[in-house]
């Protein structure tokens, strides 16, 4: 990367010496030339933005280190077209400002035909126009319902869950306990409307009853007050819509109250530092996460690249990305954004061969044939929108300090 | 809801000890240097993450890495206050402001760049509570608010008996009249910078053991620990402890009719009333 910008700085010193010298003519030859940076050894330019830093940090690293893998063997297998994938990597530090910047980056300069891994909502909201305007496809990990409306212009796929969907899989959870009274508590952003108002139609259609239900702002620091008031309606569960930050904070607070309620969260409000931060407050805490497609041949190799034990959502999710988009670079015979958008959603499937890999699949495209991916995180069908149409999550419960896993919800719908 | 009656006055009371210290800091730095220092709220971040630092990093006791860290705190405001608010001593309201506005975003992305952007935890163990007639409460709440009590009078004390104490009424009261009776000004100043800083690090500790540490823990506390230092009248130290108090209990009450995302609007109405009735804050200017 250091290398290509110092190759570009060194064309536009050349640049000057040609106007200082040759004059007008040899400057437009030059200027030709920053366009073959990227291109000038056939490798196909692909961006990974992902949060290596901030909010998203303890899942983006992982993200990261997934496409590697999956490029190198892409690579190995002869690459899309035969030519190479070269991964252009960037932070995005989970702030939309950072990550426009760098979208801006990967795109002017590095030239790429996709962006994959943009992990906050708030972050494929803000790239999403940039990469539309430049018919780039961008390929998140976000929930947000309202990433929907801007897909309609095209151009920006999402491997996760809809927040509609985290909605049906909580009730789903509270069928199978036979849960009838719910609390809810809620960040105040648009996920937490989303998520809750489909939790409580399904939750109300199974004979449930929300006791009650209090949103709180992002900058609220202590939660002794709400999490007593939630506690009050004697509720079977409290539902909590939120992130990391005030997860704690709500958790800490129950047990300081002498509460033992039972709490029921998404998976990406949890990582290692809430167990650890929570101590003893997050024992029994209930988990939906993002599933994967456990024992699949495509996960065990995310979890073969990342040899750890924890389980892998959102980096099974960017494994699949780049193995979609290195497939519909395949079968558009053509390395560019607008090439990619046209045929992703027919090799996600669900018609045709079901193939775990671009190297499975790359043959069959070049007979002609039609490929259905089926990948780490799942099935993977794009929707008329770019979203998957059907999602699996999976139940955990912390026990002793560790996520352990409870019981698998296959095919939530839309 | 009798019972959620009696335990919003427990939250109000332990959240109001937090408030308390940092406003009555900036009440201080108000009431003599006639500026409104936004960047107390990071004096709050920053004494939580010093003692973070202390404890978790050099393994301090607690107690041992929260004094020094305050202290430390302490120490930086005294120095910014020495050196560049010193510089615009006579240029007016506006330059301390932006100073102050400045040092809020260095400071907060200093911890940024140290600590990150994620959230951390005051290595203290959690415990049950106590429930004492129905009142539920932890051991370390109850520590929190016995230290921000002791805090604050002990403040008080500092400015009421002591020679120190004398000059910083006098400068306040009417500094002309503290010049030409020979008061030396700047070491005066410099003392209540170190006492603001001092105090807010130590509202962030307090802070910091109620919830969790992260980067914007000071900015989200600096609108609610304005509201306390006006309500309680700029430069008035009692007033400050005060009005964290009714602050506080607007807040925590308001939860028995509105949405907890209200709460922080519902203290500011509350604020806005008072202030119709009683301009200069319910006890006054300046004590």
């Amino acid at each position: 990367m250091a290398d290509h910008e110092s190759r570009s700085g060194m064309i536009s010193r050349r640049r000057f010496t040609a106007l200082a010298s040759a004059g007008l003519g040899a400057a437009a030859v030059a200027g030709l030339a920053p366009i073959s940076v990227s291109a000038a050894n056939g490798d196909i330019p692909i961006g990974a933005l992902m949060p290596l830093t901030g909010a998203g940090g303890p899942f983006g690293q992982n993200m990261m280190k997934a496409v590697r893998s999956a490029v190198a063997q892409i690579n190995a297998a002869g690459g899309p077209l035969g030519r190479k994938i070269h991964l252009y990597e960037e932070d995005d530090q989970t702030d939309p400002d950072a990550a426009v910047r760098a979208a801006k980056k990967l795109i002017e300069v590095n030239k790429v035909a996709a962006v994959l891994g943009t992990w906050a909502s708030g972050v494929t909201l803000a790239v999403a126009p940039v990469c539309q305007a430049s018919k780039v496809v961008e390929m998140s990990t976000s929930g947000a319902s309202k990433i929907t409306t801007v897909q309609e212009h095209g151009f920006v796929y999402r491997t996760e869950p809809d927040d509609t969907l985290f909605g049906r899989a909580y009730a789903e959870v509270a069928a199978t306990r036979g849960w009838k009274r719910a609390a809810i508590l809620g960040l105040n952003v648009p996920f937490t409307v989303t998520t809750v108002s489909n939790f409580r139609a399904a939750f109300e259609a199974q004979g449930g009853t929300v006791v009650s239900y209090d949103t709180y702002n992002q900058n609220q620091t202590t939660f002794r007050s709400e999490t007593l008031k939630a506690a009050q309606g004697k509720p079977d569960f409290i539902l909590i819509s939120g992130y990391e930050p005030d997860v704690t904070g709500i958790l800490r607070s129950a047990y300081e109250n002498g509460l033992h309620e039972t709490f029921l969260v998404p998976g990406f409000s949890v990582s290692d530092t809430l167990i650890k931060n929570a101590g003893p407050a997050a024992e029994g805490l209930l988990l939906v996460q993002e599933g994967v497609a456990e024992g699949s041949p495509a996960y065990r190799q995310v979890v073969s690249a990342l040899g750890g034990s924890e389980y892998y959502s959102f980096a099974a999710q960017t494994w699949d990305q780049i193995q979609l988009v290195a497939l519909a670079i395949e079968a558009a015979k053509a390395a560019t954004g607008a090439g990619i958008d046209r045929h992703l959603r027919a090799v996600s499937g669900p018609s045709g061969t079901k193939v775990a890999s671009f190297a499975e699949g790359a043959p069959l495209l070049r007979k002609g044939r039609k490929i259905n991916y089926e990948g780490a995180s799942g099935a993977i069908d794009f929707d008329a929108h770019g979203n998957i149409s059907m999602a699996n999550f999976r139940v955990a419960e912390v026990r002793n300090g560790k996520i352990v896993p409870v019981r698998l919800l296959k095919g939530v719908h839309f | 809801m009798s019972e959620l009656i009696r335990q919003y006055l427990v939250s109000a009371i332990v959240i109001a000890s937090a408030w308390a210290p940092t406003a009555a800091g900036i009440s201080l730095i108000y009431g003599v240097l006639r500026y409104p220092n936004f960047a107390l709220g990071e004096f709050m971040t920053l004494g939580g993450y010093l003692t973070l630092g202390l404890s978790a990093g050099f393994g301090m006791p607690l107690p041992l890495a929260a004094l020094i860290a305050v202290i430390a705190a302490g120490f930086v405001s005294l120095a910014v206050d020495q050196t560049a608010f010193r510089a615009v001593r006579r240029a007016g309201i506006l330059p301390p402001i932006l100073l102050s506005l400045g040092l809020m975003l260095i400071l907060q992305n200093v911890v940024r760049a140290f600590w990150g952007n994620g959230a951390w935890q005051l290595d203290l163990p959690l415990t049950r509570p106590y429930d004492w007639l129905g009142f539920v409460i932890t051991p370390y709440q109850l520590m929190c608010i016995a230290v921000s009590v002791l805090a604050i009078g002990a403040s008080y004390m500092v400015l009421l008996r002591t020679r120190f104490g004398k000059a910083v009424r006098a400068l306040a009261d009417n500094p002309d009249l503290a010049l030409v009776s020979g008061i030396e000004p700047e070491p005066v100043y410099a003392g209540v910078a170190f006492m603001a800083g001092l105090l807010s690090a130590l509202g962030g500790v307090l802070l910091g053991l109620q919830s969790v540490l992260t980067p914007l823990m000071g900015w989200d506390s600096l609108l609610p620990a304005f509201a306390v230092a006006i309500l309680g009248g700029l430069g008035n130290l009692m007033g400050a402890g005060v009005a964290a108090l009714i602050v506080a209990l607007a807040g925590e009450y308001s939860l028995l009719f509105v949405q907890s995302s209200y709460k922080s609007a519902v203290a500011f109405v509350v604020l806005a009333l008072i202030l119709i009735v009683r301009p200069a804050g319910i006890l006054g200017g300046r004590s």
